[in-house]
C-alpha cells in the first residue's frame, strides 16, 4: 500500500522504489479517459501530470538536499575527529598558541572539505541537486504557460525562438558585413 | 563541540592558570580586544563604504550592450608601438586588473611603456543567452581588434589573456594570427584532462543542458556555490580572522574591501558560452584534442606559429596549472616560453608578488618582441 511508505531516515525502503509506487498511485489519475462525456478537458489532464512530476521533483530536491546535508555533516564530524582536544602540543595559553591552533583546525578542516568536493560522487550529488532544481523551474514554467496565452502574453518558450533568431540573424549581418569588408580591401588594393 | 571543550579545557582549566598566570591574562586581553574588532567588523559589512576599484586614468573608446573597449592613457609620450589588447574573463569583472594602484596589472604595463586596452565585458542580460564563443571571439574581440588597428595604424597587435580570456585569445589567435604579433596568457584553460580541481570535478558531471535549458543564462548564485567550495577554510574563513587581526589597518581593510567586492561582483554567463564551456571544454576537451568548433571554423592549436608567453600559477586551485602548460606543448612557436610562478590564481595578476616578480619578467620579454 501506497499510504504506508513514509520516506525518513528510519526507513530502509530505497528512493527509488518510493517514487516508483508514487508514480503508480498517480498512473490511476492519468488514466482517466480523455474522450468520453465524462472525460477532463486536455488542460486540466495536463495541470494533473504537471503537478504530479512538481510534487515528484520536489521529493528529489528533498532527497538531494538530504544526502547533500549529510556528505558535509559526515565530513565536518570526520575532520573534527582527527583533532583530539587531549593532545598537549593544542594546549592554548597565548595567542601565539591560539592561531597556531586556528590554523591547524582550519587546515585539517579544508583537507577533508576538498577531497570531498574532488570526489565524482560528490560532484554527480552537486549535478544532481542543480539538475533537479533546473527541471522544477522548468515545471513551474509549464504550468504557468497557459495562463500567460490566455492573457495574451508570450511564453518564454516563444521568446526564446526569438531571440534564438535574432542571434543567428545577426551572425548573418556579421558575416555579410566581413566579406563586404574584404571585397572593399581587395578592390582598393586593385585600385592601388 | 570538540572545539569548545577544547577551548574550555585549555582557557579556563585551572591548572594551566596556575602555571601561566601571565599568559592567561593575555588571553583574557586578546579575547576582550576581539569582541571591539567583532563589532567594528559587522558595523564594516553593515555599512560598507564606497569601494574604489579600476581608477587608472582610460577612455572608453567603443560600448556595446555586450563590452565597453577602454584605452588607458600611456604614460609616456611616446609609448612602445605595438598596442597590447588585455583580454579579461566572463567570470568576474575585469577591474581584477587594475584593482588598486600599487596592485594593478594594467598600471605597470603603462609604467614599462606599453600602450594597453582592455576589453571589459558587461554582464549579459537574459537577451543574450544564445551568444556563444563564435560570437565573443569572432566578433566583438575580432572588431576590438580592427579598431585598434586602425587607430593606432598598426599592422598587429599584442594579444593579452587572462583565464577563460586566455583561453578566447588563443582560439582568435588561430583564427587571425594575421593581426596577432604575440600572444600572452595568464592561465587559460587548455587541457581539462590533465585538470584536477574541484571546478574541474563540478564541471565534468554537470548536466549544464538541463540547467541552462531552465534558467537561460547561467546564473551568477549557481556560478557562487561553485567557487565556494575553493579553498572554503584555508582563504575563505581565514582571511576573516586575518581581518578582524588588522580591522584598525585603514590601508589593509581596504585593500580586504576591494578584493571582497571583487570576489561577490560575479555577473551571469550566457547559457551558449557556459554549455560550450562544460561541454566542449570540460567534459570533451574539444580545445586540446584541436576538434573545438566555433561556428563553422576548427580551432587548431599546431597553427599557432607567433611568439607565445604562457604565465602559470603553480598554486592555482582554480585552473590547473598542468593544464594551462599544456598549451606550450600544443602550439608550433618556435618562439614559445613557459613561466611558472609560485603563485595562485588572484595573486598571480593582482599582488605585491606580481608586481615584483611576474610583470618585470612579462615587460622585458614582451619589449624584445613589440615595434619600438
Amino acid at each position: 500500500m501506497i499510504d504506508s511508505v513514509s520516506f525518513n531516515e528510519n526507513s530502509n525502503i530505497p528512493f527509488e522504489v518510493v517514487l516508483e509506487k508514487y508514480q503508480e498511485f498517480w498512473k490511476k489519475f492519468s488514466n482517466i479517459p480523455k474522450f468520453s462525456p465524462f472525460s477532463l478537458p486536455e488542460e486540466t489532464s495536463n495541470l494533473v501530470q504537471n503537478l504530479q512530476d512538481l510534487l515528484l521533483i520536489t521529493s528529489k530536491i528533498q532527497y538531494f538536499n538530504l544526502n547533500y546535508v549529510s556528505q558535509i555533516n559526515k565530513t565536518y564530524t570526520e575532520a573534527l575527529d582527527k583533532i583530539s582536544p587531549n593532545k598537549s602540543e593544542y594546549s592554548i595559553q597565548s595567542e601565539h598558541d591560539l592561531k597556531k591552533y586556528r590554523t591547524f583546525l582550519l587546515g585539517t578542516l579544508e583537507e577533508s572539505f576538498t577531497n570531498l568536493f574532488q570526489s565524482r560522487e560528490f560532484g554527480i550529488l552537486v549535478s544532481d541537486l542543480m539538475a533537479a532544481y533546473s527541471e522544477y523551474n522548468k515545471l513551474l514554467r509549464n504550468i504557468s504557460n497557459p495562463y500567460l496565452l490566455s492573457l495574451n502574453l508570450s511564453s518564454k518558450d516563444d521568446v526564446d525562438i526569438l531571440l534564438k533568431d535574432m542571434q543567428e540573424l545577426k551572425r548573418e549581418v556579421r558575416n555579410l558585413r566581413k566579406s563586404i569588408d574584404i571585397i572593399l580591401s581587395e578592390d582598393n588594393q586593385v585600385a592601388k | 563541540m570538540k572545539i569548545i571543550k577544547l577551548l574550555n579545557n585549555t582557557t579556563t582549566n585551572p591548572t594551566s592558570k596556575e602555571k601561566h598566570p601571565n599568559l592567561s591574562i593575555s588571553i583574557d586581553k586578546y579575547n576582550e580586544n576581539l569582541t571591539e574588532r567583532i563589532d567594528k567588523f559587522t558595523q564594516l559589512y553593515q555599512n560598507p563604504k564606497d569601494i574604489d576599484v579600476g581608477r587608472t586614468e582610460h577612455q572608453i573608446i567603443k560600448e556595446t550592450n555586450i563590452y565597453r573597449l577602454l584605452h588607458y592613457k600611456p604614460i609616456f609620450k611616446r609609448p612602445i608601438k605595438t598596442p597590447i589588447l588585455v583580454v579579461y574573463a566572463l567570470i568576474n569583472r575585469s577591474y581584477i586588473l587594475d584593482l588598486q594602484g600599487d596592485k594593478s596589472w594594467i598600471k605597470n604595463l603603462l609604467y614599462q611603456g606599453f600602450d594597453v586596452y582592455l576589453i571589459d565585458w558587461k554582464p549579459p542580460t537574459v537577451n543574450d543567452k544564445y551568444v556563444n564563443f563564435d560570437d565573443y571571439v569572432n566578433e566583438f574581440i575580432d572588431d576590438c581588434v580592427n579598431l585598434i588597428i586602425n587607430q593606432g595604424s598598426v599592422d598587429k597587435i599584442t594579444l593579452h589573456g587572462y583565464c577563460m580570456g586566455a583561453t578566447m585569445s588563443v582560439m582568435y589567435t588561430t583564427l587571425h594570427q594575421r593581426k596577432i604579433k604575440n600572444l600572452i596568457t595568464l592561465a587559460p584553460v587548455i587541457d581539462t584532462s590533465k585538470d584536477f580541481t574541484v571546478i574541474g570535478n563540478f564541471g565534468r558531471t554537470m548536466n549544464v543542458d538541463r540547467i541552462i535549458d531552465s534558467v537561460g543564462n547561467m546564473p551568477p548564485q549557481l556560478l557562487r556555490t561553485c567557487f565556494s567550495a575553493l579553498k572554503p577554510f584555508k582563504q575563505g574563513m581565514n582571511k576573516y580572522f586575518t581581518l578582524l587581526e588588522h580591522i584598525d589597518d585603514k590601508k589593509f581593510v581596504q585593500n580586504f574591501l576591494r578584493i571582497e567586492k571583487w570576489l561577490y561582483d560575479v555577473p551571469p554567463i550566457t547559457g551558449e558560452v557556459f554549455k560550450q564551456w562544460i561541454k566542449d571544454i570540460y567534459q570533451n576537451n574539444l580545445l586540446a584534442k584541436n576538434k573545438l568548433k566555433l561556428g563553422s571554423k576548427i580551432i587548431d592549436l599546431s597553427k599557432i606559429f607567433i611568439p607565445v608567453l604562457n604565465i602559470v600559477a603553480d598554486e592555482d586551485h582554480l585552473v590547473s596549472p598542468e593544464g594551462s602548460a599544456a598549451l606550450n606543448n600544443l602550439v608550433s612557436s618556435s618562439d614559445n616560453r613557459l613561466m611558472r610562478f609560485p603563485t595562485g590564481h588572484v595573486g598571480l595578476i593582482a599582488s605585491s608578488y606580481s608586481q615584483l616578480n611576474v610583470l618585470p619578467r612579462v615587460g622585458k620579454w614582451l619589449f624584445s618582441r613589440s615595434d619600438k
